[in-house]
């Protein structure tokens, strides 16, 4: 896959070099640990009995004749684990094992430890349980029309979960005034995270005090709400996270097997160890929800007047972050485009199904596809090249967005122009032989949410960094590596800063006893918070050791130069050494260690429901896509994707463009294949690597990406997110490249081989939902177009 | 992890032994590469006493040529298969083993048991939890089928790539049990019943007999993704011209339990009247991941496909 060198290197030693992450060998020699490689001594494996029913009373378990099997040291049941949590504070609606009721199938109902996998595995098999069913409700449709209620203690009626209705001006007034109006119904099919590595603990109860070994990607929340599940006081839990074989958002919630091995382990007094079989993985779920959705746009003179927009998400039996999710869905609409007004309601309804929560993306791929796809039609009906209608009415860099979100940075117009030249768009668009076809999409993402989950005014990552007289320099800190490269972006910050190398950088990381806290690898914070945390450290580091070496060469402190572990003066001739520099410094004060801290200030609204969007800085992609649609089998095959990512400043340009390549792959999969399809009885269907289709290497095309780097002022060194924005603009580029091939709208995905086939078979024009629900949503929070909304103050 | 079950493991060093030790067993089952036969071990979809590996047992692996004939021995490994000089013309053939699953199955999988691969069902190859949620399978255990709710009889399909490249190359199977040894059609190895797929009743497959003259023949597979993935229809084709005369063979795979081959001698105007027979012969149902009428249509666009190659060739 080839890669556009941006911009030469300014200046910098570390930032910004092609060069291997930090544990790159530790990872390909097959050494790094993961949670499953963790045994203890007289360790025993836990497993979980799942319900066979998607909706039931539980009417009784039988745990007697599991419990006396030899070898079996214990089983819990929903009794044992009674305190409701959930990962928002706003929806504490889930119990570890179920409680009287089971709401989806693979909904854990008990659990069970033994001396041997074997032997847990016969205990589920003797654990009789039986259900009483209830109605069976597997789509938003049959949510809202059911007689049954999942969860009866909602305020709401009809099984919605969250209500969003807001509106910004008045858009009724405007689209009555528009030249042009038009509205499309969209379908965005769910599908799941698949990381590599399956969810594992192991928990280990000694001394008063319970240590999870746990595959995770936010311990912090773990620190935060399992004490009250287990019932042990805060300062006795530790959570250590090993490396994390891929995330996705699908390990950020609190997991029942995780809360079972502490349960189970606190009763046995001995290590308990949970690792789930990949079907399990998709009970845990909480990937991207299924949404249906509706909009209408009203355009004056080319510009975007007015957007209504309507999504009805189907959620799965729990809460998760789906508030979170339903906010997205209207968020970041007024991130890339000027809106003149604009009105999101928005419904996540309840479903016999795995819970949804946050997948790359987190409620955003949804809303993109749709006003992606629904721009390519109101350009193709005005008469305007796509990407000149995009531009036309972009976000102005350094402005404010109809709904109150201070942009900084923003490369989306050069974004747009790199993949439009490089991909020979405007040739190519209209003129490819039937069957071929190329198509254009953009979108946008926050470098980490503003507000944390829990509200709190104390910082969202803090960074130590010590240096201790033999001359090592640590740096400790809570976040966790995913994949993503996190731990590297550490290191590389660190050495930036004190001029050595990232592999001179000791790193103390993933043990909740030794590190500071961090909020955790998601909402794409890490690089912009951590980050700042790390260079914020450092610099501390740097000055003391700058007035070390400045009193040793009788230099001022501002010439010192930090380079290769020597500290020059202003001549480059005489210098210290690190070492002598950091013994003179602690000589003089003591242990040196330093923090640094990181808390988002941004600007946003103060209506209620504007603490979902606001960043510090957001990130833009653009994305060209052409495909070759195969008129036998009715298979899509992308040919080449060119996406250009403004990524503000690239720290680890390998690791950016991995994120950007895996950001398509994951878009495609859930463009061209993956969807999670359930039996009428709520079995899921495709529970397996197998009939869950998601792109192998064979199927990706070439990628050709483009760095745009214009530094934000807010990220470290100018950095700003890679990790889920590069998805957002694929699936919409994808579809409109179909409809250049065939010219079928595919206003649904994923675009699989026979709905391509039959629409082809049968002419169709259209492929897509017919109808959205009538969903009676309240009066909107009416808010007002900020005065500075237009401003292009660059 | 998916724990396997518990039986004794056989590794005989001759077919004679092989086949008393299986008189000794009530559940043994073959083992030959494994790719198939473990995950579905994994998933409790069998619960042999004993697995009979035929690793051991001389003279069953390998391609070689004798005369007219090439002989492929049922425990030659795909990614050796693939690689044989003595199937270079067989393009039918070559095609198809190049596709079965991944590299590193191909490298571990067997041409025995890709002809003898269980059949497969989207409501059978499923872990044991899913098929108790489900209430199980006409195959397993259960009452009714879970795709033809009304009937009695199970439609698993036999997924084989090989099964159609040799069936359209007229390919013989040599089998031995007690009663000895006897040779049928490919085709012939297959009983048309999901849950009971094969007429072998418990005999080794040897090896496969195939003419190694040269003909046009291809094979096309479709699936979702170009690795992995088994095929959700599959069409086999070799013609031989005689004249103005045309003995044309297909057949195809992924659409029953066993392995509709068509043969048929047409003139090359004839060659849409083939299409349209084997259009209207084969009745996939909805076993496996994409739905019949649309594996059905492909099948024959697929096969058209072929044709309009073979013409092209003049």
């Amino acid at each position: 896959m080839r890669m556009n060198e941006a911009r030469p290197n300014n200046g910098y030693k570390t930032i910004g070099r092609r060069a291997a992450r930090v544990e790159a060998f530790t990872k390909v020699a097959g050494r790094a640990v993961y949670a499953d490689d963790v045994h203890l001594p007289g360790m025993l494996y836990g497993r979980l009995k799942r319900s066979t029913v998607a909706h039931g009373r539980i009417l009784s378990i039988d745990t007697e004749h599991a419990r006396a099997l030899p070898g079996v040291r214990a089983v819990i049941t929903g009794a044992d684990l009674p305190v409701r949590y959930g990962i928002l504070p706003v929806h504490q609606d889930e119990t570890a094992l179920a409680v009287d009721r089971v709401r989806y199938l693979g909904e854990p109902v008990a659990a069970v430890c033994a001396d041997t996998e074997d032997i847990a595995q016969r205990a589920l098999d003797l654990i009789d349980v039986s259900y009483s069913p209830l109605e069976c409700v597997l789509s938003v449709e049959d949510a809202f029309a059911a007689r049954v209620r999942l969860h009866e203690s909602e305020k709401f009626s009809g099984n919605a979960h969250r209500v969003v209705a807001l509106e910004f001006g008045d858009v009724a007034g405007t689209l009555a005034g528009c030249e042009y109006t038009r509205e499309d119904m969209f379908y965005y099919a769910g599908s799941t995270h698949l990381p590599m590595e399956t969810h594992a603990t192991v928990a280990d109860f000694t001394d008063g005090r319970l240590t999870l070994i746990v595959s995770h990607q936010a311990p912090y929340y773990l620190q935060r709400i399992l004490p009250k599940v287990l019932g042990i006081p805060a300062h006795a839990l530790r959570v250590v996270v090993p490396y994390v074989g891929g995330g996705f958002g699908g390990k950020l919630d609190p997991f029942p097997d995780t809360i079972c091995a502490g349960k189970l382990s606190i009763i046995t007094g001995r290590p308990v160890k949970f690792t789930l079989s990949r079907e399990e993985v998709f009970y845990n779920h909480r990937g991207r929800h299924p949404s249906l959705m509706w909009i209408r746009s009203g355009w004056k003179q080319g510009e975007m007047a007015a957007v209504h927009f309507r999504a009805f998400l189907d959620g799965g039996a729990y809460g998760s972050f789906g508030t979170a999710a339903a906010y997205y869905h209207g968020a970041l609409q007024g991130t890339t485009y000027r809106l003149g007004t604009y009105k999101a309601e928005i419904v996540r309804f309840y479903t016999n199904k795995p819970p949804c929560g946050p997948k790359r993306g987190h409620g955003t791929p949804q809303p993109r596809f749709a006003l992606e796809c629904h721009i390519d039609r109101v350009a193709e009906e005005l008469g305007v090249p796509a990407d000149e209608l995009r531009r036309k009415n972009l976000i102005a860099p350094y402005s404010t967005t109809v709904n109150h979100l201070r942009v900084t940075s923003c490369g989306l117009d050069e974004c747009i122009r790199r993949v439009v030249d490089a991909s020979g768009y405007h040739d190519k668009r209209g003129h490819l032989p039937f069957g071929e076809g190329i198509g254009l999409a953009v979108g946008c993402y926050i470098s980490g949410a503003a507000l944390p989950i829990y509200w709190n005014e104390m910082p969202h990552s803090e960074v130590m960094v010590k240096a201790d007289r033999s001359g090592k320099i640590s740096a400790y800190s809570g976040h966790t590596e995913i994949g993503q490269g996190a731990d590297t972006v550490l290191a590389w910050i660190v050495a930036e800063v004190l001029g050595i190398e990232p592999d001179e950088v000791t790193l103390v990381l993933r043990d909740s006893d030794s590190v500071p806290p961090d909020l955790g690898s998601y909402s794409s914070r890490v690089t912009m918070m951590m980050g700042n945390a790390a260079r914020d450290a450092a610099e501390k580091l740097k000055q003391c050791l700058a007035e070390s070496a400045a009193s040793a060469l009788s230099a001022d402190v501002g010439e010192i130069i930090f380079d290769g572990r020597k500290l020059y003066a202003a001549d480059r001739e005489r210098f210290i050494t690190l070492e002598d520099a950091i013994q003179r410094a602690e000589a003089a004060h003591g242990m040196l260690s330093f923090t640094g801290s990181y808390t988002p200030r941004p600007k946003y609204g103060d209506f209620k429901g504007a603490g979902v969007g606001p960043s510090p800085a957001y990130s833009y992609s653009a994305c060209a896509i052409q495909v070759s649609v195969d008129t036998d089998t009715g298979r899509v095959q992308p040919v080449k994707v060119w996406i250009a990512h403004d990524i503000g400043k690239c720290i680890s340009r390998i690791n950016v463009e991995g994120q950007v390549e895996g950001g398509v792959y994951m878009g495609l999969g859930e463009a061209l294949m993956e969807e999670m399809a359930f039996t009428p009885a709520g079995l899921l269907r495709n529970a397996g690597l197998l009939d869950y289709k998601s792109p192998t290497a064979l199927d990706m095309p070439e990628i050709e990406t483009f760095l745009v780097e214009d530094p934000d002022p807010e990220g470290p060194f100018g950095a700003k997110e890679v990790g889920q924005g590069p998805l957002l603009p694929v699936p919409p580029a994808l579809v409109n490249a179909v409809y250049d091939a065939i010219g079928v709208r595919f206003d649904e995905i994923p675009v699989t081989p026979d709905k391509v086939l039959r629409a082809l078979e049968r002419r169709s024009e259209r492929v897509g939902p017919r109808r959205v629900i009538e969903f009676p949503f309240p009066e909107p929070v009416k808010v007002e177009v900020p005065a500075d909304a237009a401003d292009r103050d660059v | 992890m998916l724990r396997i079950g518990t039986f004794e493991v056989l590794r005989p060093r001759s077919l004679d032994e092989a086949l008393a030790m299986r008189s000794e067993y009530t559940r043994a089952l073959w083992i030959a590469g494994g790719s198939d036969l473990v995950p579905k071990l994994k998933r409790a979809q069998f619960a042999p006493d004993a697995v009979i590996s035929l690793a051991e047992i001389d003279g069953l692996e390998g391609v070689s040529r004798r005369d007219d004939t090439v002989r492929i021995g049922a425990l030659t490994r795909l990614s050796a298969l693939e690689r044989a000089p003595e199937i270079a013309a067989l393009t039918v053939l070559r095609e198809a083993t190049g596709v079965i699953a991944t590299p590193i199955i191909r490298s571990m999988g067997t041409v025995g048991g890709n002809l003898l691969q269980d059949t497969r069902c989207r409501y059978y190859d499923r872990g044991s939890f899913w098929r108790e949620s489900l209430g199980s399978c006409l195959k397993i255990d259960a009452e009714v089928c879970r795709v033809a709710t009304g009937g009695n009889r199970c439609f698993a399909t036999l997924c084989s790539d090989l099964a159609p490249a040799l069936a359209v190359l007229d390919a013989t199977a040599t089998v031995v049990g007690e009663k000895g040894a006897r040779t049928v059609r490919v085709e012939e190895l297959y009983s048309n019943d999901g849950a009971a797929p094969f007429t072998l009743d418990g005999d080794v497959l040897m090896h496969v007999d195939v003419l190694a003259h040269e003909r046009f023949s291809r094979y096309r597979k479709f699936r979702i993704r170009d690795s992995f993935d088994f095929p959700e229809v599959g069409v086999a084709v070799a013609i031989e011209e005689h004249k103005a005369q045309l003995r044309v063979s297909v057949a195809v795979t992924a659409v029953a339990p066993s392995i509709p081959v068509f043969r048929e001698n047409v003139s090359r105007d004839g060659l849409s009247q083939v299409e349209d027979t084997v259009y209207a012969a084969i009745k996939p149902m909805d076993t496996l991941f994409l739905p019949p009428a649309h594996r059905k249509s492909v099948a024959r666009n697929m096969l058209r496909r072929i044709f309009d190659e073979f013409r092209a060739t003049g």
